[in-house]
């Protein structure tokens, strides 16, 4: 196979999805769904590795397979194919051919952020991956499916702007954005602190790492079957991905912050165990199996940080593991939600716990707060406009009827006041 | 053919003409109309004729009967006078063709005869060399505008006319005892002479309190206006463009030249020119905030006048320092308000003529359809508010360039808040525009011309924003302000 | 005068006879009408074409007017000029074609039509400006065209709006000539003069009049350009028909005023001269504050066209702020964003106007379900307002990327701390409509459906929302193309900024 049909099936994984995406192709086309996914199985199963340089689109980008990469691109292929086969959607319906067009552009999101080269690329396909997540989430339209989907919006809109931010710091420091310049440049940067926290807390959010598991634990309640089976291969699996390639480990030690990170990592392991032992009734399984996978990612991740030479040696199986993740999620989710095509029973958790009750209290009252302070201001601009524009209406002589007197009195007023006015600038 | 040109006493054609003219319509009143109109046109192309000989030879100067000053009557013309005459013949025209079809038989065999002595008065007064003549020339005018407010009859017409006939009076004997005074004292009436005779004595000083005193009541300075807004308000429209655009002009003239030429040595002192800026001020503020209250059109654009003639006023203090630029910016207005007031008062007469009443409020139903009037009344408004493209926004320019140039904030002020006022009232009006009219009105026709004689006047108000060097390459003919050109 | 100093005027002649031809239509000669307004449009993006590939080759276009005696009216093609000029041409063919489908069967079209080239020939001639002077005669024109579309509805509210628009403008236009005469008075020429201004020169006893006339300027710019405390007449000015709201936020009068902004930090008072008077800290404080107030005040809007106008409010800042930063890269930012949110904006205000037209949805509260009925429309909503977010890789990602690449090279962080959240603002009062449209079920019955068969709507309503949406996606996705908007922004930033 020559590099040009490769390139071309390069760019066919990602684009095939998005064409497919609109509504009046797919509704025309048979099995949409498989259809999309063709191209990235057929990439799976080529062997050798591909680049394609794309210099005219965004900033510059491009689209890269490489051994690490295929296993993730392994893993995607087998869980949309999954969720394809689980779905049923009726092609007539609005709400399904909705459902479908989300679906596709998810994927075409998902398999770009897989295979792009460069923190731009990456971050473009992430975010409509997961503006696109958000469609499948809420595909089901009751008031459970729009609470998960208001949590994951929150987070994915905080995320992305952090997430924006630190992309900004990259390119400050370096003009060349591919993932091997940036671990190099941004390791010896003055900013390598702010930048790796910025990236850290971003896919942790993206990813459901604990503190940050509101939306998961949500998500996994309220979702169906085939959501709930991509959950684990999508937002989680690609967050994890990205602060693999994104954060500059295995460059070197970064001190306090490699400890905590760790320290967090074990945090959310021992707490999610804690939560399947004691409290967790079969559904939410899934969710804190993920908060616990994660954890125990985060706890790699930690570990890289502070030991450099051990992360350029293991740096590989962080791949595997991310897709083994995903995988184990998605057999755990089929399997919770029983043999049946349904949905999975809506269970609303009378307990939240802690840091969800918190959280939702915040967000509820900075909301308040803000709405008041700002009608607030509005009135007393509004009454204080009033008054001065009441006055000069009545200079003006708009208000009618006026008695003479008022007038006169006006009038001299007014000339009094000229006069002093004068007197005084022409001193 | 260019010996004829140039020799040829335009001068005395430009007095002549319509004097000639408004005898024959006396004489023969069925045909007023093609008369008046054919000497209009006959004394704009005499205009031509002395700038043409002006553009030769620089200032005109023509004695009548051959018999020079101090004796004799001289025709004296420099930038200054070119342009006031053309102004008159401008607005004159445009007037004409409007009154050609406003007036029905009956008042045009009054008309004619009126507004073309009216015409020959005022060519003669810019035309002036010596102050007795001036005061002559004023006279008639006075008296003839006066008898074209009456024109309309009734009440409201009749009283507007006695008042300003009083006031009118009362400003030419004021000025009459000044130049007893002044010939008292220094022996002389023409004006050359006097330039160069006059000293700061205290009979130059009663001389130019008086002259002064009676040419601001003719000019309708705050706080002597009254008369103003009544006169122009119940005239009919064309004779209301008339007294808006050219007679209170016409005293401002005087005053200028006195200003620059006879009492130039006492205007050192910067009293009087405070005095004059400070009654500007107040005008500019007094009219436009009561034009701003007016519930009928007419009234509206008569105290606008009021507001106007205070910006040419600003000019006296700031003369001084910025020498010539003041002076321009204060011709500048004065001409592009006298085109842009004459179209607002044609197109208030249009409104009038086609809806039976000028009432603000109830214009929302007639302006719609008249969309020609409109645009003239935007145009003209455009001006009057000194937005560009327009000749008020040039004057407006310099003015504020000159008193930028000496820091006189108050006078800036004073400038910038005038212009807002005039976007309040003007838009007041022309709101009414775009309103949905519910009831349409019962209406008679306007006439064509009529339409386009005010739409053409305000094009030329605002053609002037862009003709601002050659007219003031005219105006500096003779160098009327001392100083040659103005300078940034 | 030779071919090459016609040119610039013949751009402007190009919308204004038509105009002025159109005033004298009949009610009822649409045909006649359609044509001469596609015609000019046609002939206008064919003149700049071609004054595009002659500035490409070198060629010096520039026409000189005498004004007042040491005063020119110049017209001259810079590449600025042109960069505003292809935007007005571009999207006052969009518009009009919008227009004539929009407004079927309205009364006094001519009227409209008229001075909507009027108010097209002003911008053009903002854009072309050479100084000082120039530009605000043409800026005062376009106050004057663009009043009587605001009030063209003829209802009381569209009265109160014009008053409201009008007072707010021309009190900014006093301003402006006083700031003009006044520089005029102390440095004798107003001519634009890329890399450093017209005021080398002028010692430190200026300095206070420096920054007053500054202040004046960008007030009088400001009241134009929305900048908080002077944007209360933009929300009002919603009364509007839908074509106008478009011109007018996306491209004419807001652009206008943020185009002068640029002006006169670059062309008029230099960049470093301005940093040196220290008065770009306060700009660029105060277009903060407004990106944030935008922002906010449109979270609690429920009309749809209010809600627009405060985030063109918020939008057209990051013009001021990305100037007001005064670094090479924010400089490419703030240029590149003239373009950008025009794109995206006019997307938005067409799509509004395709909503109201053809359901009678005038709030958001009204829009659930619409995503159903009308998909391309809503489609072309949601590029626009993923662009207006920042999110990639619509043309506003490319915008927020070099201002805040810019504010860290030129160590203003804070920016980017603002732009963070008027990106999270921007997805709050978006995302809740995108949700209502695509999300929610139709509540029943539209408050005034008009039928179009198996057409979603009329196609002159539908293709020009979707054409914006294609240019502001293809903006951001082909940056890096020889003629998108930020290669050009690039060449003018270098050209403000070069160090010979």
């Amino acid at each position: 196979m020559n590099t040009e049909t490769y390139a071309v099936l390069l760019l066919m994984v990602v684009a095939w999805p998005l064409l497919l995406a609109i509504p009046a192709l797919h509704f025309r086309l048979p099995w949409p769904r498989y259809l999309a996914i063709i191209p990235a199985a057929l990439l799976t199963m080529l062997p050798g590795e591909v680049s394609l340089e794309l210099p005219w689109l965004l900033f510059g980008t491009g689209f890269a397979m490489e051994g690490e990469s295929r296993w993730i691109l392994a893993m995607s292929v087998a869980i949309w194919f999954a969720a394809a086969a689980i779905m049923r959607p009726s092609k007539y319906d609005f709400v399904d051919q909705r459902t479908t067009t989300f679906f596709l552009l998810t994927m075409a999101g998902s398999l770009g952020a897989v295979l792009t080269s460069d923190l731009v690329g990456f971050f473009c396909f992430a975010t409509l991956m997961g503006y696109g997540f958000y469609g499948l989430l809420i595909q089901n339209v009751d008031e459970a499916a729009r609470r998960a989907g208001r949590f994951y919006l929150i987070f994915l809109i905080v995320a992305d702007l952090l997430l924006f931010e630190a992309l900004l710091l990259a390119a400050f420091v370096t003009d060349d954005l591919r993932f091997a310049v940036v671990h190099e440049a941004m390791a010896g940067a003055s900013s390598a602190q702010f930048y790796l926290w910025m990236v850290f807390i971003s896919f942790a959010l993206k990813a459901g790492v604990w503190p940050a598991h509101l939306w998961l634990t949500v998500a996994f309640s309220s979702a169906g079957r085939s959501t709930a089976l991509l959950l684990g291969g999508v937002p989680v699996a690609m967050a994890l991905l990205g602060a693999v390639r994104w954060l500059p480990i295995g460059e070197q030690d970064f001190g306090v912050s490699a400890l905590i990170v760790q320290g967090l990592g074990v945090v959310a392991v021992l707490y999610a165990v804690l939560k399947i032992f004691t409290r967790a009734s079969g559904e939410s399984l899934p969710a804190w199996a993920a908060v616990a996978a994660t954890g125990l990612f985060v706890v790699a991740l930690g570990g890289g940080l502070a030991h450099p030479a051990l992360w350029q040696q293991y740096e590989f199986f962080a791949y595997p593991f991310i897709a083994l993740l995903a995988i184990l999620l998605a057999t755990l989710a089929y399997l919770v939600g029983g043999t049946s095509d349904t949905k999975l029973p809506v269970v609303v958790p009378q307990r939240t716990d802690v840091v969800t009750q918190w959280t939702v209290r915040c967000i509820a009252t900075i909301q308040q707060w803000i709405k008041e302070r700002l009608s607030g201001i509005q009135s007393h601009l509004h009454t204080s406009w009033l008054k001065s524009t009441s006055r000069c209406q009545q200079i003006v002589g708009r208000q009618k009827p006026r008695a003479l007197r008022n007038e006169w009195g006006v009038r001299i007023t007014f000339f009094v006041l000229l006069g002093l006015a004068m007197a005084w600038l022409a001193e | 053919m260019d010996v004829v040109f140039t020799e040829f006493p335009w001068g005395v054609m430009l007095i002549l003409l319509p004097l000639v003219g408004g005898m024959i319509c006396l004489l023969w009143p069925r045909r007023g109309r093609t008369l008046g109109l054919v000497t209009v046109f006959a004394v704009a192309l005499s205009v031509v004729g002395v700038a043409w000989q002006m553009l030769d030879t620089g200032i005109y100067r023509h004695a009548v009967g051959g018999w020079g000053a101090p004796l004799g009557i001289d025709l004296y013309a420099d930038g200054l006078s070119l342009l006031m005459l053309a102004a008159s013949a401008l607005v004159g025209l445009g007037v004409s063709v409007y009154s050609a079809a406003y007036f029905g038989r009956e008042d045009g065999t009054r008309f004619w005869p009126l507004w073309l002595f009216l015409l020959a008065a005022l060519n003669a007064l810019f035309l002036s060399g010596d102050i007795f003549n001036v005061y002559v020339t004023f006279e008639l005018m006075g008296l003839a505008a006066v008898a074209l407010v009456a024109l309309a009859g009734g009440q409201n017409a009749l009283g507007g006319a006695m008042r300003y006939l009083l006031a009118a009076l009362l400003g030419s004997l004021a000025y009459l005892l000044g130049i007893a005074l002044l010939y008292h004292g220094f022996g002389t009436v023409d004006i050359a002479l006097l330039a160069d005779r006059v000293d700061a004595s205290p009979v130059a000083w009663a001389a130019l309190g008086l002259m002064g005193a009676g040419l601001l009541l003719k000019t309708a300075v705050f706080p002597l206006h009254f008369w103003l807004p009544p006169a122009h308000a119940s005239a009919p429209a064309p004779v209301s463009a008339l007294l808006s655009a050219l007679v209170v002009k016409a005293s401002f003239y005087i005053l200028l030249r006195l200003w620059l030429e006879v009492f130039e040595p006492l205007v050192g002192s910067d009293a009087v020119s405070t005095l004059l800026g400070l009654l500007g001020a107040m005008a500019v503020l007094w009219g436009s905030v009561q034009a701003l209250r007016q519930s009928r059109l007419k009234l509206l654009i008569a105290y606008s006048t009021v507001a106007q003639i205070g910006y040419l006023f600003l000019a006296f203090p700031l003369a001084a320092a910025a020498g010539a630029t003041a002076w321009y910016a204060a011709l500048y207005l004065a001409l592009s308000h006298a085109l842009a007031k004459a179209a607002m008062f044609l197109a208030a007469g249009n409104l009038l003529h086609f809806g039976g009443h000028d009432r603000i409020a109830g214009l929302d139903r007639v302006v719609q359809r008249l969309p020609l009037t409109a645009a003239a009344f935007a145009l003209a408004g455009v001006s009057i508010m000194g937005l560009p493209p327009s000749g008020g926004f040039i004057g407006k320019w310099l003015m504020l360039e000159a008193a930028l140039g000496q820091e006189r904030w108050d006078l800036v002020a004073v400038m910038i808040a005038g212009g807002l006022l005039a976007a309040a009232y003007i838009f007041k009006v022309l709101g009414y525009a775009f309103t949905q009219a519910d009831v349409t009105h019962e209406s008679r026709a306007v006439p064509v011309s009529m339409e386009w004689a005010a739409l053409l006047l305000a094009l030329g108000a605002v053609l002037l924003g862009f003709l601002a060097v050659p007219v003031l390459s005219l105006v500096g003919i003779g160098e009327p302000f001392g100083v040659s050109g103005v300078g940034p | 005068m030779n071919w090459n100093s016609w040119l610039p005027l013949l751009v402007i002649l190009s919308s204004l006879l038509p105009g002025l031809i159109i005033f004298g239509l009949a009610e009822k000669r649409v045909r006649l009408r359609i044509m001469l307004n596609l015609l000019g449009a046609v002939a206008k993006i064919g003149l700049v074409g071609w004054m595009l590939w002659g500035v490409y080759n070198g060629i010096h276009y520039e026409m000189r007017l005498a004004l007042l005696p040491g005063l020119e009216l110049v017209l001259r093609a810079g590449p600025l000029s042109l960069f505003f000029v292809t935007l007005s041409a571009l999207l006052w063919l969009v518009t009009t074609a919008y227009a004539i489908g929009y407004l079927e069967e309205s009364p006094n079209r001519s009227r409209f039509f008229g001075f909507f080239s009027l108010c097209v020939t002003a911008t053009v001639g903002v854009a072309l400006s050479g100084n000082l002077i120039t530009f605000l005669l043409f800026y005062e024109l376009l106050t004057l065209a663009t009043y009587p579309l605001v009030v063209h509805r003829g209802t009381e509210a569209a009265r109160h709006a014009g008053r409201t628009y009008l007072t707010y403008t021309v009190f900014g236009g006093a301003l402006l000539l006083l700031g003009t005469v006044w520089l005029y008075t102390l440095t004798g020429t107003l001519e634009f003069a890329p890399q450093g201004g017209f005021l080398d020169g002028l010692g430190d006893e200026h300095r206070p009049a420096l920054v007053i006339i500054f202040a004046l300027l960008i007030a009088g710019f400001g009241v134009k350009a929305a900048l908080v405390p002077f944007h209360g007449w933009l929300p009002q000015a919603m009364v509007a028909p839908a074509p106008v709201s478009a011109l007018l936020h996306a491209v004419a009068v807001v652009k206008a005023g943020a185009f002068g902004i640029v002006r006169v930090v670059y062309d008029v008072f230099g960049v470093e001269f301005a940093a040196g008077l220290g008065v770009l800290g306060p700009l660029a404080w105060l277009a903060a504050v407004t990106i944030i107030y935008g922002s906010l005040r449109a979270l609690f809007q429920d009309d749809l066209k209010r809600r627009l106008a405060f985030s063109t409010v918020s939008q057209v800042s990051y013009i001021a702020l990305g100037v007001a930063i005064a670094g090479p890269i924010a400089t490419i930012g703030g240029v590149v964003h003239l373009v950008h949110q025009g794109l995206m904006k006019i997307t938005l205000f067409f799509c509004a106007g395709n909503l109201a037209e053809t359901l009678g949805i005038h709030k958001v509260s009204e829009m659930n379900g619409v995503g159903r009925r009308m998909p391309w429309t809503m489609a072309a909503f949601t590029i626009g307002a993923f662009g207006m977010i920042g999110a990639p890789p619509v043309a506003g990602f490319v915008t927020k990327w070099y201002l805040g690449l810019g504010a860290l090279e030129a160590g203003q962080a804070w920016v980017v701390l603002v732009l963070a959240g008027s990106s999270l603002l921007n997805a709050a009062y978006f995302l809740p409509i995108l949700h209502r449209a695509w999300f929610r079920e139709p509540s029943g019955v539209w408050p005034e459906e008009r039928d179009f068969g198996r057409k979603e709507t009329a196609w002159m309503l539908l293709l020009p929302p979707l054409l914006t949406a294609a240019m502001a996606l293809a903006a951001g996705l082909l940056v890096m193309l020889p003629f998108s908007p930020l290669e050009w922004a690039k060449l003018i930033s270098a050209r403000e900024f070069y160090q010979p």
